[in-house]
Order: structure tokens, then C-alpha cells, then sequence
């Protein structure tokens, strides 16, 4: 549990000098970046929770397979030498597409045997997932943090009285909101959307429907893949390094935000992990960064006792 | 050689260590509807469900339009024209009126035909349309009957299987519902309909089978089942 995201690259000027006001505006925009990278993380976990019922462990240790792809394609690139928004953007698709593949393959060899196992067969199942892409990263990888390479140098693009918006503050942001609004049209607008939903419901009847539940299964685990690793790469861009036990934290913030949201609820994840990000950042901003991975577990377990359903979530008796 | 749109043969399946269904045989001729009752627990759904593929059989053959279909899926025989409506009418209640009817078309790629069997579900249940962009769970039980049957005829059924589908609705309802199984019979579609209301099954089938813990103890035409005075007795509320 060593892995916290690390002090970002360039330093945010609003927070050095300002006043009150500027200080506060920084944080701000910190606090929704962080939150955005959260935030999808936590899309990942609703949408497989949302369809299996199933609280994907695994799911942070995705999050990291995606910053190493990210890596190893950004090396193979020399994307660190020569940065191009080109060469960013090959190493998110390698990354998406890479981790996809790692979902679909985890849903097929770990999951999907377990089908019709009894509930907790599946989650000790997602734990055991977790700790070998963890030890097997160790292994691959090596278990020394990583530079992950510089793939857009930092620049201020703009700043108004004291407090400034990075360029990468701008991309996470920017590439988080396409791929939240492409979820959502994904969701609500396609046939296979629809057909998620229906699965959310019943896959008993969903097959009725003449709909093939295991590739929508298959499927969801794909995007919510990719979508950790877009967060991977997001973290990369920001933050400089990536090591094996990464996505630990990360992996259970994102959890809690997608708790707090309403689990199973898409709009939920996304707002779950900016006020998780938001608060975050406002407490070490204002208070000390000792008490902000405190302040995650503090949510969660306020969740629990006050608002189990979350903010968004249906009141639905659950057996996990 | 047979004009047998559905044939099951020596049909068993169990749930762990209960066995539901002990051999057993029906057949639904081309163009047909054929009641199966029974008791509560006879073992209907379960045949039901062992015939659209959501329930593996321990043994015996089901054939559907002349070709052995026991081992298929049951999202690969919705696309054969083979289609469940299931106990409990099963709607999605996340999803609107129209939504669920879209899932109903799912497998077909035939817009211009979906369309058109869109307004027949429409003019076989006016009120769905007035309802069409409200959440499914927010229709009352004869309203989330209708949707059912209107999701199932979406899918342009050759053989559609009925769990129960009067089950709790008012009398009006109930008539209802019955006439819109006799139109959808008369396009063409063969039915295979499970019903408590026996009495009424009977009315509108050509052939009946009867279940008892598992295992056919009557069959024949509906009208001789009707009379048969072991049914009487037993499910149409008749004391010998
Ligand atoms: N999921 C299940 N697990 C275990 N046993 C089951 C299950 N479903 C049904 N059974 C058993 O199988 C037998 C047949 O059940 P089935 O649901 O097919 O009866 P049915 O004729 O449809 O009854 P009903 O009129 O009440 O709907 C019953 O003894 C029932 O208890
Ligand atoms: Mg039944």
C-alpha cells in the first residue's frame, strides 16, 4: 500500500503563492483531475458489478497492466524523446486495447467458470485475480517503481489570478469526458447497450431476448478495461512513475467512489470519483496529505452506515 | 414426415438431486395450440424452460421444426423462431415500454418487417403504445402481461411457449389476454400454453397434455381431456 500518486509533474503555481481565493480555485482544478481519473476507474468496477453482480478486486491491478502497456509502448516509440500528441495517442489505444484483451481474458479463464458457483466463489476468485496480476507484475516488471516517460512535456496553458490549468490537467480531463460520454452513448443509444442493461436485470431473460449473455459479459469486461488503462495512462501523463502494486490504492478509491455514486449506477461512478478527487485534494490541500487515504475509507465506511445504496444507487437487497 | 412443429421426447431433467420432469413426451402439431397443465410444482416451467434452452435436460430429445435443438442456447433457438414468454411476464422494469419491446426484436435485422409487427403489437394492446415511453416497472400486472406477449411477438415467434400468462390478473384481463393468444394463433403462430386456468386453456386449445409430479398422466384432444372426470376433479374445481 506504498503507491500514492506521487507529487505531479510541474508544480501548480497557484498553490505556491496565491491567496485564499487562487489557492482554493487550484485545488479546484487538482481536485477534478484527480477526480476524473477516479471516476473512471470506478466505471470500470459499476459496469461489471452492474452486470455480474460481481465486485471486480482485480479491477485496480488492471489499472496498472494499463500503465505498463502504456509504458513498453511509449519506449517502444521513443515517445519519451521525441513526445507527439500521435505517439499519446497510440499509447492510450495500446494500453485500452492491451488491458481489453487482459479483461476478456480474465472474464474467460477466472470468471466465467464460476458461473453458476455460489456468489462468494466468484469474489475470493476476484481477490486471488488481484494478487496474481500483482506478484506476476513483480515478476514481469520488477518490482522497482518505474519513469514513466514524459509524453506530453508540461506546459501552463492558461492561468487566471494565480491559478493555472496544465496541459495535462486539460488532457485528462478532456480525454475523461470523451470516453464518459462515449460509455454513456455506448449505454443508452446501441443495441449491445441495451442489451447490458437488460442483462443488468436478468440474464435469464436477457437470453430470451435471443441475446448471447456470455460475449455481453465478455464485452463489458473489455470496456471496463480499457477504461482503467485510459486512467492508467491518464496517471502516467500526470504522475511519473508506474510500479506493480499501483493500482492498490487507486484501485480501492475508485471502489468507494463507485460505492458513494451507487454501485451498478454509471452516472453514480462518475460522480463518486470527482467528489472523491475534490475532497481529497481539498483535505491535503487545507489540512495534510496524511489524512487523505484516510479520508476515502472515512467516506466509504460513512456510506455504509448512512446511505448504503449510495447516492445514486436503487435500494435493492443485495447478496453479495 | 411429421407436421409436428414441436416434438419432445422422453424429456428428463432435475434440479441437483429433484427430479422434475420423469420422461416425458408432448407434441405441438404446426399451427396448433396445445395446453399443458398440471398442479403446482407438475413440472411445467421446468419443461418450458428445458424446450427454449434455459434448462439443460438430463436426458431425452426435444425437436424443434424437425431438428434435434436440446443442446442449443436459448438466445440460438430465439433466432430459430422458437420463443418464451416466461412465468412471472419477465419484463425488464429498468427499461421503458419501447425498450423492451427493442429487446423482443433484438435478434432480427429485418427493420422494415420489425416495424410492421410493431404496429400489430400496438393494435393487439392499444394501451402500450399510450405507455411506450413509460418504465416497464411502473405498468400494472396485466399491462406487464401484454408488454410481455407484445415482446415476444417481436421476435416473429413460429412457436411461442406461454408460462402462465393469466396468472393474477383480473377476470376482464384475463379475457383479454386469452383473445390476444387466439390472434396470435390465428397469424400463424403454434402455442404451447401453461395455464392454471385450465377451463380456459382447454377452451382454446386443439390438443392438451396434463402433468403430474413430473410425469404425463393424461393427453389427448382438449375437448376429451376436458371432459375426462379425473381432470374435472382435479383442475377445473369439480368434486366428483
Ligand atoms: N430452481 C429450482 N431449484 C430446485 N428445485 C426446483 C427449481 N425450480 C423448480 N424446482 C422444483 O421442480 C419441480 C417442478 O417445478 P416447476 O416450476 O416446473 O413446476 P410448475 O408446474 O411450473 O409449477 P407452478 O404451477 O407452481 O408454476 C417442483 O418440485 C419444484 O420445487
Ligand atoms: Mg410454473
Amino acid at each position: 500500500m506504498r503507491y500514492k500518486f506521487p507529487s505531479s509533474r510541474g508544480s501548480s503555481p497557484g498553490a505556491a503563492l496565491g491567496t485564499g481565493m487562487q489557492t482554493f480555485v487550484q485545488h479546484l482544478i487538482d481536485g477534478i483531475a484527480l477526480g476524473s481519473i477516479y471516476a473512471l476507474i470506478a466505471l470500470g468496477y459499476t459496469l461489471v458489478y452492474g452486470i455480474l453482480r460481481l465486485i471486480n478486486f482485480a479491477h485496480g491491478d488492471i489499472f496498472m497492466v494499463g500503465a505498463f502497456i502504456g509504458l513498453f509502448a511509449a519506449q517502444a516509440l521513443h515517445a519519451g524523446a521525441d513526445p507527439t500528441p500521435l505517439k499519446f495517442g497510440l499509447v492510450m489505444l495500446a494500453a485500452m486495447g492491451g488491458c481489453a484483451l487482459l479483461g476478456f481474458l480474465v472474464e474467460r479463464l477466472a470468471y466465467r467458470p464460476l458461473q453458476q458457483a455460489p456468489r462468494i466463489n466468484l469474489l475470493i476468485t476476484a481477490v486471488g485475480v488481484s494478487l496474481l496480476l500483482e506478484n506476476l507484475g513483480q515478476v514481469v516488471f520488477g518490482p522497482n517503481p518505474k519513469f514513466f516517460p514524459d509524453l506530453l512535456p508540461h506546459t501552463v496553458l492558461f492561468s487566471f489570478g494565480g491559478a493555472a490549468v496544465s496541459n495535462h490537467q486539460a488532457v485528462v480531463l478532456g480525454t475523461s469526458l470523451v470516453l464518459m460520454v462515449g460509455l454513456e452513448w455506448l449505454v443508452l443509444k446501441t443495441r449491445l447497450g441495451l442489451a447490458m442493461r437488460a442483462l443488468s436485470h436478468s440474464h435469464e431473460t436477457a437470453s430470451l431476448m435471443g441475446i448471447p449473455t456470455g460475449l455481453v459479459i465478455a464485452f463489458t469486461f473489455c470496456v471496463g478495461s480499457a477504461l482503467a488503462a485510459a486512467a492508467g495512462i491518464l496517471v502516467g501523463v500526470s504522475y511519473p512513475r508506474v510500479d506493480p502494486l499501483m493500482g492498490i490504492l487507486p484501485g480501492i478509491k475508485a471502489f468507494v467512489a463507485a460505492v458513494l455514486g451507487g454501485i451498478g449506477n454509471i452516472r453514480g461512478a462518475v460522480v463518486g470519483g470527482l467528489i472523491l478527487g475534490l475532497s481529497e485534494e481539498m483535505v491535503s490541500g487545507y489540512f495534510s496529505s496524511t489524512y487523505r487515504d484516510a479520508l476515502a475509507f472515512g467516506i466509504l465506511i460513512a456510506i455504509l452506515l448512512l446511505k448504503p445504496e449510495g447516492l445514486f444507487g436503487r435500494n435493492e437487497v443485495e447478496k453479495v | 414426415m411429421s407436421t409436428d412443429i414441436l416434438e419432445i421426447r422422453n424429456l428428463s431433467a432435475s434440479y441437483g438431486a429433484v427430479q422434475a420432469l420423469h420422461g416425458v413426451g408432448l407434441r405441438v402439431p404446426q399451427g396448433a395450440v396445445v395446453s399443458l397443465i398440471g398442479a403446482n410444482g407438475a413440472g411445467k416451467t421446468t419443461a418450458l424452460k428445458v424446450v427454449s434452452g434455459l434448462k439443460r435436460p438430463d436426458s431425452g430429445e426435444v425437436l424443434f421444426k424437425g431438428l434435434r435443438v436440446d443442446a442449443r442456447p436459448a438466445h440460438e433457438l430465439v433466432r430459430m423462431g422458437l420463443v418464451h414468454c416466461p412465468e412471472g411476464r419477465g419484463v425488464f422494469p429498468n427499461l421503458t415500454v419501447m425498450e423492451n419491446l427493442r429487446l423482443g426484436a433484438y435478434t432480427r435485422r429485418d427493420k422494415a418487417q420489425a416495424a410492421m409487427d410493431l404496429d400489430w403489437v400496438w393494435s393487439l394492446f392499444p394501451r402500450l403504445f399510450e405507455r411506450r415511453r413509460q418504465g416497464a416497472g411502473t405498468l400494472s400486472g396485466g399491462e406487464q402481461q401484454m408488454l410481455a406477449m407484445g415482446r415476444s411477438l417481436m421476435a416473429r415467434p413460429a412457436l411461442l411457449l406461454m408460462d402462465e400468462p393469466s396468472l393474477g390478473l383480473a377476470p376482464q384481463v384475463v379475457d383479454s389476454i386469452f383473445e390476444a393468444v387466439l390472434k396470435i394463433n390465428r397469424q400463424g403462430c403454434s402455442i404451447l400454453l401453461v395455464e392454471q386456468n385450465a377451463q380456459r386453456a382447454l377452451e382454446i386449445s386443439s390438443l392438451a397434455w396434463v402433468l403430474e409430479t413430473g410425469r404425463v398422466l393424461l393427453h389427448g384432444p382438449a375437448a376429451e381431456i376436458s371432459r375426462n372426470p379425473r381432470v374435472r376433479e382435479a383442475y377445473l374445481g369439480e368434486g366428483a
